[in-house]
C-alpha cells in the first residue's frame, strides 16, 4: 500500500521524506527537476524562512519558494 | 574517492610555443553551475579569470588557449547549466554555443560530491555526439563526504575518459590535456545510455539517418504520430518522458559507479548555516559582516593611502623635478611631469590600497560561500521592493564595480527582475566613487566616515525607491519564484584570492595609465591653450564656464569643478585627477629643498609607521579612519577648500553618487537591457541626481550658511 502524500510546502523544519513526484510544467519546474528535485530522491527540510524553504536533496542544499514547493509531492519515508 | 581504474598521469609539460600551423581543437567546458569550470580553465591555460563559490559566477563565455603536443586547444568556458533547456540569459549563452558552434570536444566538469545530479546533464551532452572527457572535480571533497567513484566502471559504461581533479589545487588538471587530444584522435564518443523501452523503440527508427541521439530525438519530437504513441503508452507528455529517460539513465550510471558512506557527525556547512541563515542570528551576523567590511576597508587602507600620498608628492614628484632639472629638460616637460603625471595620475593612484582591500573582502565573501547565502537570508527584505533574494548578489557585486554587477543580472530568470535590478545597480557606490567621497568628505567634514556611510546608505535608499517606483508603475507584478543552490562553505586559498585581487588592482592601474593619464594630458594641454594664456583664460576654462550655469543652483559654480564632471563620466576618479591637474598648474608654491637620501629614509620610516597603524586599527571597534579633519594641506586640498563650501561639496558628492556611474556602465546597460531603457535611465539618474543635490544644497545652506 502506498504511503500518503503531501506537498513540500506543508512540511515542517527537520522533516525527512521522499519525493513522490513533481507536478506542473514551466521553466522554474524544469529547472527544479534538473537541480535534483525528482521522484525517488530523499529530501530533508533544513529550515523555513518567510516564503522560502531550505532543503537538503542528496548532497545539495536547495532553497526554493513556497509556490514551487507546492508542486513537489512528497511521501513519508 | 577511490582511484580504482582512474588514470592520474603525471602533469605533462606544456609548450609555450607559437600556435601557427598547428592543429587546433575547440573544447567547450560544460557542466552544472559552481562545479569549478573556470578554476580548471585557469589551471589548464594559466589564466587568471575570476572565480567564486556561488552559482552564476561565470555569466559569459571565457576563452583561453594552450599548446600541447603540437595541438592548440582553444577552451571556451561556458556559464553553468543544469540542463540544455535554458531559463536565464547566462544559461542561454551556454546552450546556444553548444547547439550552434559545435565544438570539437566537450570537457564535462562534474562536481563529484554531487555526481548523481551532474550526470543528468552528462546524458544530454552525450546526446550531441561530440567526443567528450569528464573531469571529476572536487575529488577531495567527495572523499570527505564519504563518496567513492569507480572510475574504471564509469569509463567503461560512459565510453569516455573520466579523470579526478581538484580545482582548488590544480591536481589532475594537466592530465586532462592528453586525454582530450586522445579523445579527438580516437573519436571517443560518449556512449548513449538507454532512455527506456518506449523512447528507444522510436529512436531506433532513425538509426540509419540520424547523426546523433540529439538529432534522432529531434526527429522523433517532430513526428506527431511518434509523439502521440509515446504519450499514449507512458501517460505523460513527450518532454517529460524524455526528461525522465535522461534522469533514469543518469541514476542507473550513478548506482553502478558510486558508493556513499553514511556521514558521521554534523558537517561544517550545516553548523554554519544554523547561524548565518537563522532569521535573527543571520541578520545580526550580516550586519556585523557588512560593518566589518567597511571598517576594515577604511581603517586598514587609510594610513597606507596617506603614506602613498606623501610618497608620490613628497618623494616621487620632487625626485622627478630634480632629475629633469639635472638633465636640463625643457621647462614645459618639467611642468607636464609635475602637473599631469604626478598631479593627475599619481594622485588617483594613492587610492589603490582602498581598492585592493575592498576587492579582497568582497572576494573573500564570495569564495567562502557566504555571499551565496544572502539571497536566502534577504529574500523577505527584497520582496518588499518587488524582487526576489537573487537580486542581492548583483547589488553586492556593485560595491566592487557596477559593470560586472550589471552582467550578473543575466542569472535573473525574468526580464522584469533583470530590468529592476539593473536600474538599481548604478546607485550602489563603487570604489571609484569612494575615491571622490573620501577626498571631499575628509576635506569638508569633521566626521567624514559618517558622511561616506551616509552616501552609501543614500545610494541604497535611492536604488530601493527606484525599484519601488518601477514596481508600482511600469513593472507591476509580485516578486517571482526563486530556486537556488547553496554551495558548501569552503576555505579559500589565499593565492587564489590574491590572483583575483591583483587582476582588479591591475585594472585600476591600467585605467590610471590609460584613461586617467589620457584625460590628464588632454586637460593639461587644454589648460595651456592658447599658449601663454593663464588657466583662467584657457580653453578648458571656457568649456567649464559654459556649463557652470547648469550646476550653479547646486552650489557648484567654480569652472574647475564643473568641468571635472565631464571626464568623470568616463571614470569617476578622473574628476579628481582633472582637478589635481588644473590646480597643479595654478600652484605657484616655491619648491622646498630636496635630498633624495634623506627623503627616502623618511618614506621608509613612514611606511613602517603606516603599516603599524593599519594593523592597530583592526583591534578598535569603531571606524576610526577619517574621524578627525585631515591635517595634510596639499595644494589641491587648500585650493578646493577655498573654492567650495561644505554644502556645495555635499551636493557635488550626491551628483557623483546618483548620475549614472560611468560610460562603461551605461554601455553594458544598453547591451543587457536595451538602448532605449539605458538612455531613459541616464536621463532619469541625471535629473534625480541634480534634484537631490539641489535640495541637499539648499538645506545645507540653511543649516550652515556659506561664509
Amino acid at each position: 500500500m502506498s504511503k500518503p502524500t503531501t506537498t513540500l510546502d506543508a512540511l515542517p523544519a527537520r522533516a525527512k521524506t521522499l519525493i513522490a513526484g513533481v507536478t506542473g510544467q514551466g521553466a522554474a519546474l524544469i529547472k527544479a527537476r534538473a537541480i535534483g528535485l525528482r521522484e525517488g530522491r530523499s529530501i530533508e527540510v533544513i529550515a523555513r524562512s518567510g516564503r522560502l524553504i531550505l532543503a537538503l536533496v542528496g548532497n545539495s542544499r536547495i532553497a526554493l519558494t513556497l509556490d514551487l514547493a507546492r508542486h513537489i509531492q512528497v511521501r513519508a519515508l | 574517492m577511490s582511484d580504482a581504474g582512474c588514470h592520474t598521469s603525471a602533469a605533462p609539460e606544456l609548450q609555450a610555443s607559437r600556435t601557427a600551423g598547428k592543429a587546433r581543437l575547440s573544447v567547450a567546458i560544460a557542466g552544472n553551475p559552481n562545479t569549478g569550470k573556470t578554476t580548471l580553465l585557469n589551471h589548464l591555460v594559466g589564466a587568471n579569470f575570476s572565480v567564486g563559490n556561488w552559482p552564476g559566477v561565470t555569466v559569459e563565455k571565457k576563452q583561453g588557449s594552450v599548446v600541447f603536443n603540437d595541438v592548440v586547444l582553444d577552451f571556451v568556458d561556458l556559464p553553468g547549466i543544469y540542463t540544455l533547456e535554458p531559463v536565464s540569459d547566462d544559461e542561454r549563452i551556454a546552450v546556444d554555443y553548444l547547439k550552434t558552434e559545435t565544438p570539437d570536444l566537450i570537457l564535462n566538469v562534474i562536481e563529484t560530491p554531487n555526481i548523481e545530479r551532474n550526470l543528468v546533464l552528462t546524458m544530454e551532452l552525450a546526446e550531441m555526439g561530440i567526443p567528450m572527457v569528464m573531469a571529476l572535480n572536487m575529488a577531495d571533497e567527495a572523499v570527505r563526504a564519504g563518496l567513492s567513484v569507480n572510475c574504471a566502471t564509469l569509463e567503461r559504461l560512459a565510453g569516455i575518459r573520466a579523470l579526478p581533479t581538484v580545482g582548488r589545487t590544480g591536481q589532475g588538471a594537466k592530465a586532462l590535456l592528453p586525454a582530450l587530444i586522445d579523445a579527438q584522435a580516437q573519436q571517443r564518443f560518449p556512449r548513449n545510455l538507454p532512455y527506456g523501452d518506449v523512447l528507444e523503440q522510436h529512436l531506433r527508427a532513425w538509426d540509419d539517418v540520424a547523426t546523433s541521439k540529439h538529432d534522432a530525438l529531434q526527429r522523433v519530437a517532430a513526428d506527431p504520430n511518434a509523439v502521440r504513441a509515446i504519450e499514449a503508452v507512458s501517460g505523460q507528455e513527450f518532454a517529460q518522458v524524455l526528461r525522465d529517460g535522461r534522469a533514469g539513465a543518469a541514476e542507473g550510471l550513478y548506482r553502478a559507479v558510486a558508493r556513499r558512506q553514511p556521514r558521521k557527525g554534523r558537517e561544517l556547512t550545516a553548523a554554519l548555516d544554523s547561524v548565518f541563515l537563522h532569521p535573527i542570528l543571520g541578520l545580526g551576523a550580516y550586519l556585523v559582516i557588512m560593518y566589518l567590511f567597511f571598517k576594515i576597508a577604511f581603517d586598514v587602507s587609510a594610513p597606507i593611502m596617506a603614506w602613498l600620498d606623501g610618497f608620490i608628492n613628497g618623494f616621487v614628484g620632487p625626485l622627478a623635478s630634480q632629475i629633469l632639472l639635472a638633465i636640463q629638460a625643457p621647462t614645459l616637460l618639467a611642468e607636464f611631469v609635475g602637473e599631469a603625471v604626478i598631479g593627475g595620475v599619481g594622485f588617483v593612484v594613492t587610492f589603490l590600497p582602498l581598492i585592493v582591500i575592498m576587492f579582497f573582502l568582497l572576494t573573500l565573501m564570495g569564495m567562502t560561500g557566504y555571499m551565496a547565502r544572502l539571497p536566502f537570508l534577504l529574500d523577505r527584505f527584497m520582496r518588499r521592493f518587488g524582487l526576489n533574494g537573487k537580486a542581492v548578489i548583483p547589488l553586492l557585486l556593485g560595491l566592487g564595480c557596477n559593470v560586472p554587477a550589471v552582467m550578473a543580472t543575466r542569472t535573473m530568470e525574468s526580464r522584469r527582475d533583470k530590468l529592476l535590478v539593473t536600474m538599481m545597480i548604478p546607485f550602489i557606490s563603487c570604489p571609484a566613487r569612494l575615491v571622490i567621497f573620501s577626498f571631499f568628505a575628509a576635506l569638508f567634514f569633521p566626521n567624514p566616515a559618517l558622511v561616506i556611510m551616509g552616501l552609501y546608505i543614500g545610494g541604497i535608499v535611492v536604488a530601493v525607491l527606484t525599484s519601488m517606483l518601477l514596481k508600482n508603475t511600469l513593472y507591476r507584478r509580485e516578486a517571482t519564484s526563486m530556486l537556488i543552490e547553496l554551495p558548501p562553505y569552503r576555505m579559500p586559498r589565499m593565492r587564489t584570492i590574491g590572483v583575483i585581487v591583483w587582476s582588479h588592482a591591475r585594472e585600476f592601474l591600467r585605467r590610471a595609465g590609460t584613461t586617467i593619464f589620457a584625460v590628464s594630458i588632454i586637460v593639461w594641454l587644454m589648460i595651456h591653450i592658447p599658449f601663454g594664456a593663464t588657466p583662467e583664460e584657457s580653453v578648458v576654462a571656457r568649456v567649464g564656464k559654459a556649463i557652470t550655469p547648469i550646476f550653479a543652483p547646486l552650489g557648484i559654480d567654480d569652472w574647475r569643478v564643473t568641468t571635472s564632471l565631464i571626464p568623470a563620466f568616463l571614470a569617476r576618479e578622473t574628476a579628481l585627477s582633472f582637478m589635481a591637474t588644473v590646480y597643479s598648474v595654478e600652484d605657484d608654491a616655491p619648491a622646498a629643498t630636496f635630498s633624495p637620501a634623506e627623503a627616502l629614509g623618511k618614506q621608509a620610516t613612514g611606511l613602517i609607521s603606516a603599516l603599524g597603524q593599519s594593523a592597530a586599527s583592526l583591534v578598535t571597534i569603531g571606524i576610526s579612519t577619517l574621524q578627525t579633519e585631515d591635517t595634510s594641506q596639499s595644494a589641491l586640498r587648500v585650493a578646493i577648500g577655498r573654492s567650495m563650501t561644505s554644502a556645495a561639496a555635499l551636493s557635488f558628492m550626491i551628483l557623483m553618487l546618483l548620475y549614472n556611474s560611468c560610460l562603461a556602465v551605461a554601455s553594458v546597460m544598453a547591451k543587457e537591457i536595451g538602448r532605449k531603457e539605458s538612455l531613459a535611465f541616464l536621463v532619469y539618474s541625471f535629473a534625480l541626481g541634480w534634484g537631490v543635490a539641489f535640495v541637499v544644497y539648499r538645506i545645507g545652506l540653511w543649516v550652515a550658511p556659506a561664509g
